[in-house]
């Protein structure tokens, strides 16, 4: 098989329709999006559009009802092991009888000795600002202390590939900028892969590479931006920068554009 | 959640002495209210004692009952009885414990054995534990076999419902979230569906054990099985009115010493449950 850098991680012709009531209600029809590998995307689109449900079948964990998604020239049948998601849902997804220390360790394999993995979590949680939190239980802390929890897991897993589902939609201004800050320099340190959603446009062209509008009933992706930006951002300049606002300006008017459309039709 | 911001009202620190008899401060302190009634009893009990209307050989004066309660407290007789009747109800539980919380975890995991055994599930428990004692007393005669043969199948049923309940209760992100991380079934069993059943089993480890010690004590009492039961039903058939009401009394300590040990035990093992964070 011939596979280029652009193939690392793809959606092939993706569709997939949930059942409701008997019926067949299909959510997204012939998604195709390649991201390479080291790639950072966002995927933006409005409210119900299916942009976790595109996620969950990136991730292995639903399985589509058409196409398929690969991951380095494999077909993904079940969640790979170099993968890690960040759900939206944030505070269910964390176990409420473990410490929030025992919910970043979760995921972490036996094998590494109970030292490292200690010290990967800790880490992971210092990396998201939660020092010294290990010890107290995930519903004794703020939703968006919960939500830096669950991005720790997933640090702390050190996957290849990250997808991640709205992550900073709890989190104070300051605090999301420096997650954003955050989740860039880990990208700069380990190359790591990542899709983003989220609904912020800003932090969408922040932190990509690519922005891919994800719009329609069923939806698909009606556009995918390049960035033309340096690696290296910065809060103030960058967001300033003639560049940004003018990839801002491309987004902005393609979501509108979609809910006008969506606006006629119903 | 409004009844538990009910219960505890935000003003309570802000209130003065003078509020303690309002009836909202009773039930801040539940144990005023509880005082009182359990004081209401008493002197309903004397009331109705000197009133003469129930003949001496039916009511035992409220305290003579308690004088003779505490002369049989210290008889090594009444503690041997409580020991066997503890024992009895304890491998009871345990035997209970053992077959119901296995079998529950595979139905709770089955959607198919969860559905075909839900019929007959539904028509055994409703079999009554007391129709089994006959049979026990004919088989195994006053032993503590009877009362096991008695107990164990009734204190199975909370346990295993409750058990199959919690499991299939598991919260499906949850679950996606351990196959993301890919736990493994093991894992996945282990790390996230059994924790979040344990209030589930909580809840039938409490039911099976004050079921359990209500029918240990009616055995011992019927078929005269070593234990308090025994000394109760002992004392009945001599017609020794004083002993049969001190023995109750005895009977119903130590269901409440059952109970709230249990109880105990229960907020123990879910601290992290909502149903007993607020009491931290
Ligand atoms: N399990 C399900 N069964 C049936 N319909 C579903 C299910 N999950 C999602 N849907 C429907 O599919 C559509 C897309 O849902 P999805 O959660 O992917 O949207 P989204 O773009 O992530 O929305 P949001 O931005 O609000 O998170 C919605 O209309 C939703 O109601
Ligand atoms: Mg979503």
């Amino acid at each position: 098989m011939t596979m280029t850098d652009s193939e690392f991680l793809q959606a092939i012709g993706l569709s997939h329709s949930y059942v409701v009531d008997r019926a067949a209600r299909p959510v997204l029809h012939g998604v195709d999006l390649q991201v390479r590998a080291g790639e950072a995307v966002c995927v933006v689109g409005h409210s119900g559009t299916g942009k976790s449900t595109l996620l969950r079948c990136l991730a292995g964990l639903l399985r589509p009802t058409g196409g398929e998604v690969r991951l380095d020239g494999r077909r993904v049948m079940e969640p790979p092991p170099d993968l890690a998601v960040v759900f939206q849902d944030y505070s269910r997804s964390l176990m409420p009888w473990m410490s929030i220390l025992d919910n970043v360790m979760l995921p972490l394999r036996r094998g590494l000795g109970s030292q490292e993995r200690r010290s990967r979590a800790q880490q992971a949680l210092a990396d998201v600002g939660l020092d010294g939190t290990g010890s107290l239980y995930p519903w004794q802390v703020s939703g968006g202390m919960q939500q830096r929890v669950a991005i720790a897991r997933a640090l702390a897993y050190r996957p290849g590939v990250l997808l991640m589902d709205e992550p900073f939609a709890s989190v104070d201004a300051q605090t999301r900028a420096d997650l954003e800050d955050m989740v860039l320099t880990i990208r700069r340190d380990t190359g790591i892969t990542l899709v983003v959603v989220t609904h912020d446009i800003d932090e969408a062209v922040y932190l990509a590479d690519r922005v891919v509008v994800l719009a329609g009933t069923p939806a698909s992706i009606t556009a995918d931006l390049r960035v033309d930006l340096p690696p290296e951002r910065d809060q103030l300049t960058t967001k300033a920068d003639p560049r940004f606002l003018a990839v801002r300006a491309e987004v902005f008017n393609m979501i509108r554009t979609e809910l006008a459309r969506a606006g006629r039709a119903t | 959640m409004t009844q538990i911001a009910h219960e505890r009202p935000l003003a309570a620190p802000l209130r003065g002495p003078a509020a303690a008899h309002t009836p909202r401060s009773a039930g801040r302190r539940p144990w005023v209210a509880q005082a009182a009634v359990l004081l209401g009893a008493l002197a309903a009990w004397e009331l109705l004692d000197r009133s003469g209307i129930v003949s001496d050989d039916a009511l035992a004066p409220p305290a003579a009952t308690f004088a003779r309660l505490g002369e049989l407290l210290v008889t090594a007789e009444v503690w041997t009885a409580v020991g066997q009747t503890l024992t009895g109800w304890g491998i009871g539980i345990a035997i209970a414990i053992a077959l119901a919380v296995p079998l529950g975890i595979g139905l709770g995991l089955s959607n198919f054995a969860y559905r075909s055994t839900r019929l007959v599930v539904d028509f055994l428990r409703t079999i009554p534990a007391l129709g089994l004692i006959p049979l026990a007393a004919l088989v195994f005669g006053a032993s503590r076999s009877a009362v096991l043969v008695v107990v164990v199948p009734a204190c199975v049923w909370p346990l295993l419902l409750q058990t199959a309940y919690g499991v299939r209760d598991a919260d499906p992100l949850a679950l996606e979230t351990a196959r993301s991380f890919r736990l493994g079934t093991w894992g996945t069993l282990r790390r996230v569906v059994l924790p979040g059943a344990l209030p589930f089993v909580a809840t039938g480890l409490r039911l099976s054990a004050i079921l359990g010690m209500l029918l240990a004590m009616s055995i011992e009492m019927l078929i005269l099985v070593p234990g308090v039961g025994a000394l109760l039903g002992t004392a009945q058939r001599n017609g020794d009115t004083v002993d049969v009401y001190a023995l109750t009394l005895l009977a119903a300590f130590l269901g409440l010493a059952v109970a709230l040990a249990v109880s105990r035990l229960e907020r123990r093992m879910i601290r992290w449950h909502p149903s007993v964070r607020s009491r931290r």
